[in-house]
């Protein structure tokens, strides 16, 4: 019989990356943390649910739809968005979340050999494609908590395709204004790609946050990435996108999985997109919940990062781990941050009002029970 | 602007196959879809997703999909950790070549089969190489030992619709060094599959899709089978969040209604020996099939002409330029009534 050797298989590249662990489902973590619900402020979901146009779409559905292949390359939505956007349909590209469209635009520009700069304190999975493709990936320290220019130009050098600027920044909220994204084009030049993932653009309220879109004339090196998973509240059906010159998307086009994104959720994110009533909800319940989450802290006296996205980040007096695991068996799952190189730090998400109060509250009480000697702390009696 | 990889600023790109844009008003017969809508119980599934007010769609997925690993394990016979679940069997098929071929390294495939093979392969760097067929449908000068990284087999094959004997099959198996991944998208108008080569050769893979047999191409769900760590190193170059929630509830909800799966696969079969029949009767050389499509070649062999025909016509098949396939066309099975009017059509056309 053929012995298969997978150390001969598989590059070693591969092979060396580390498969992600996802979270269990909720009813097992609530047996393991003892709690009666869970709510999970640990993927930056939208509280509010799909926009409604997308529900009623969604109930209605003619099942005969599905026994056929859906549109290749997202056809309708395409000129639908390319409208709504104000670019021509073959500018846009559409993927099984953005995360998809992330692979897509390295395998468009690298390869071994070649390298991406980034950040070391933004979203992981840019850093993670680039590693299991055999691309080094050059990470930049963030400066207060904001990507670096300096430290990011230091690092590109001939073999950089790709420089990956998250803004805002997931998940320290900072940003990068107009000019500094301005400046920072003109002195890396046109030689490199400028990949700015914009998933959380549409709850950016700020007079001088840069719309990439718009200045792609400008700097035709630029992809802009968005993602129908965070403002358009549909996480659970995997729908993202790329907007780049036409230059640029005739080549990742190349690249692209056709098919990859299904006729439900195609639809689905065309029905939602652009519903402003839904946007300006949102909008003001993540403000609301981040004001909620700032004067807790203050009171507190914990260092947060707030912002206009539906996250924020807080410094513990103690260790991230330790805090996940009290927070939980309170019912509240949060993301922690020694992972993603801030220890003693969580990441939250903006929930709905009600779980805010009530994550307010087991947070207070959860740094109470460490630093004072209530009778709490003995209830916790781990530490 | 030069940062472009060289081998993709050369590649052609996949191009999604034409589609009218009244499409609804046409009788679709190119892509082997299935003609009836998927179980009920697919419907209920979605709709049980969704609740009231599609909440839970604003939460992602589960990641690891481990119900539907369940009930395919449960079908097939295998131990979950034998299976990936896939958004089609194409994203399965990419991460085959993802994870065992580095740039410059090669896979093959067999032409004629499934070209987006090769597109895949180019968009990792692999290199292709293709294997044609004999008269009497073996690989022509297949290697002694294949020392490839991987090595595609359509069976059935499309756009020709015979299946390759079991017995051909294994002995590929024993021939590889590498992995052979046994494309079994139209396996299930078959009436075998390579399902026990799995359990026997450390190196065979079998990869399903639920886009034909179970009417859910619109839901891109698909699978792999293999060796547990065949499967472990596949899972984590996969998109964490690769099956969108009701993807998930709907390949569930098919997979566990095998009636109604059978009954439907019977129908497609039943449809498909009564269309070779009178394709016969007018004249037509038809290939044996086991797929839900059929590849035949009118008298005149003139392939395109008669696609023109149909096409004029409002009715959709698949034509090949190549010059190997150009003969003839490949005619997806539809419902008794769709083929009816396509034999009249093609009577008409002459
Ligand atoms: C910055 C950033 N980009 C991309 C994504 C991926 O989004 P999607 O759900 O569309 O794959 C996320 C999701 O958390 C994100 O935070
Ligand atoms: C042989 C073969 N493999 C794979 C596929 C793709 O299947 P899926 O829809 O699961 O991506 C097809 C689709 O036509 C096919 O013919």
């Amino acid at each position: 019989m053929n012995l298969c050797n997978l150390e001969a298989l598989v590059p070693q590249y591969v092979r060396q990356f580390e498969a992600y662990i996802p979270s269990p489902p909720d009813d097992e973590l609530q047996q393991m943390f003892g709690c009666s619900r869970l709510i999970r402020m640990n993927n930056n979901e939208n509280p509010l649910g799909p926009p409604p146009a997308a529900a009623a779409f969604l109930q209605s559905f003619d099942p005969a739809l599905v026994s056929r292949y859906p549109s290749g390359d997202c056809r309708p939505l395409r000129a639908r968005l390319a409208d709504y956007l104000g670019v021509t349909p073959s500018q846009v590209i559409l993927g099984n979340g953005a995360n998809e469209v992330i692979a897509f635009v390295i395998k468009a520009f690298c390869q071994q050999g070649d390298n991406i700069v980034t950040a070391d304190r933004t979203f992981a999975v840019y850093e993670w494609i680039a590693r299991f493709s055999g691309v080094d990936a050059r990470l930049a320290p963030l400066n207060d908590f904001g990507f670096d220019e300096e430290g990011l130009l230091a690092r590109v050098d001939s073999r950089t395709k790709l420089v990956f600027i998250c803004n805002p920044n997931n998940p320290t909220g900072t940003w990068w204004s107009r000019d500094r994204l301005i400046r920072f084009m003109e002195r890396l030049g046109p030689n490199h790609i400028v990949v700015l993932d914009e998933a959380y653009a549409e709850f950016m309220d700020q007079p001088d946050y840069p719309d990439g879109i718009s200045l792609l004339s400008r700097f035709p090196n630029l992809i802009i990435f968005r993602t129908f998973s965070k403002m358009y509240a549909l996480a659970g059906l995997r729908i993202g996108y790329l907007v780049g010159t036409e230059q640029v998307t005739d080549i990742v086009r190349k690249t692209a999985i056709v098919y990859s994104v299904n006729t439900l959720a195609q639809s689905a994110a065309l029905a939602a997109l652009g519903d402003q009533t839904f946007i300006t909800a949102t909008r003001s319940l993540v403000q609301e919940g981040q004001q909620m989450l700032a004067a807790q802290c203050a009171e507190l006296k914990l260092p947060i990062l707030t912002s206009d996205c539906n996250f924020a980040m807080i410094k513990l007096p103690f260790s991230d781990t330790l805090a996940y695991r009290l927070l939980m068996q309170q019912g509240y799952m949060v993301r922690t941050m020694t992972g993603f190189r801030f220890p003693g730090w969580i990441r939250v998400s903006i929930a709905g009002r009600e779980a805010m109060q009530g994550f307010c509250t087991a947070l207070s009480r959860l740094v109470h029970s460490r630093t004072d000697q209530s009778p709490l702390a003995k209830v916790y009696g781990v530490f | 602007m030069s940062p472009l990889r060289p081998p993709i600023a050369s590649m052609a790109g996949y191009v999604p196959g034409f589609q009218p844009p009244d499409i609804a008003s046409w009788i679709k017969l190119n892509t082997n879809e299935n003609p009836y809508p998927p179980s009920p119980k697919v419907k209920e599934a979605i709709l049980a997703e969704l609740g009231d007010d599609a909440a839970l769609l604003r939460t992602y997925p589960s990641a690891s999909s481990e119900k539907l690993r369940q009930a395919a394990a449960e079908l097939y016979g295998f131990d979950p950790s034998w299976i990936i679940m896939a958004n089609g069997s194409d994203e399965v098929l990419n991460n085959l070549i993802r994870a065992c071929a580095g740039e410059g390294e090669e896979i093959a495939y067999v032409h004629p089969s499934y070209s987006y093979y090769a597109t895949l392969a180019e968009i990792q760097g692999a290199k292709v190489r293709t294997f044609g067929l004999t008269e009497d449908f073996r690989i022509a000068d297949f290697p002694e030992r294949y020392s490839g990284k991987l090595f595609f087999l359509t069976t059935p094959n499309s756009p020709l619709g015979f299946a390759f004997p079991l017995a051909y099959v294994e002995e590929l198996a024993t021939r590889c060094d590498g992995l052979l991944v046994v494309d079994e998208a139209y396996a299930d108008f078959n009436d075998c599959n390579a399902l026990d080569l799995v359990r026997r050769y450390p190196n065979v893979v079998v990869t399903r899709t639920l886009s034909k047999s179970y009417a859910l191409a619109g839901m891109r769900l698909g699978l792999a089978i293999a060796r547990p760590e065949i499967i472990a190193a596949l899972d984590k170059i996969r998109d964490h969040y690769n099956l969108d929630r009701l993807a998930q509830a709907a390949c569930v909800a098919a997979l566990q209604d095998q009636d109604y799966f059978k009954k439907r696969c019977e129908q497609v079969v039943a449809t498909r020996q009564f269309f070779v029949t009178e394709l016969q009767s007018l004249g037509y050389a038809v290939l044996e099939s086991a797929g839900n499509f059929v590849f035949a070649s009118p008298p005149d062999r003139n392939g395109r002409r008669v696609y023109d025909g149909l096409y004029a016509r409002k009715i959709l098949v698949r034509h090949f330029s190549d010059p190997l396939l150009s003969h003839g066309l490949r005619i997806s099975i539809g419902t008794r009534e769709e083929i009816e009017q396509t034999l009249s059509a093609l009577r008409d056309i002459g």
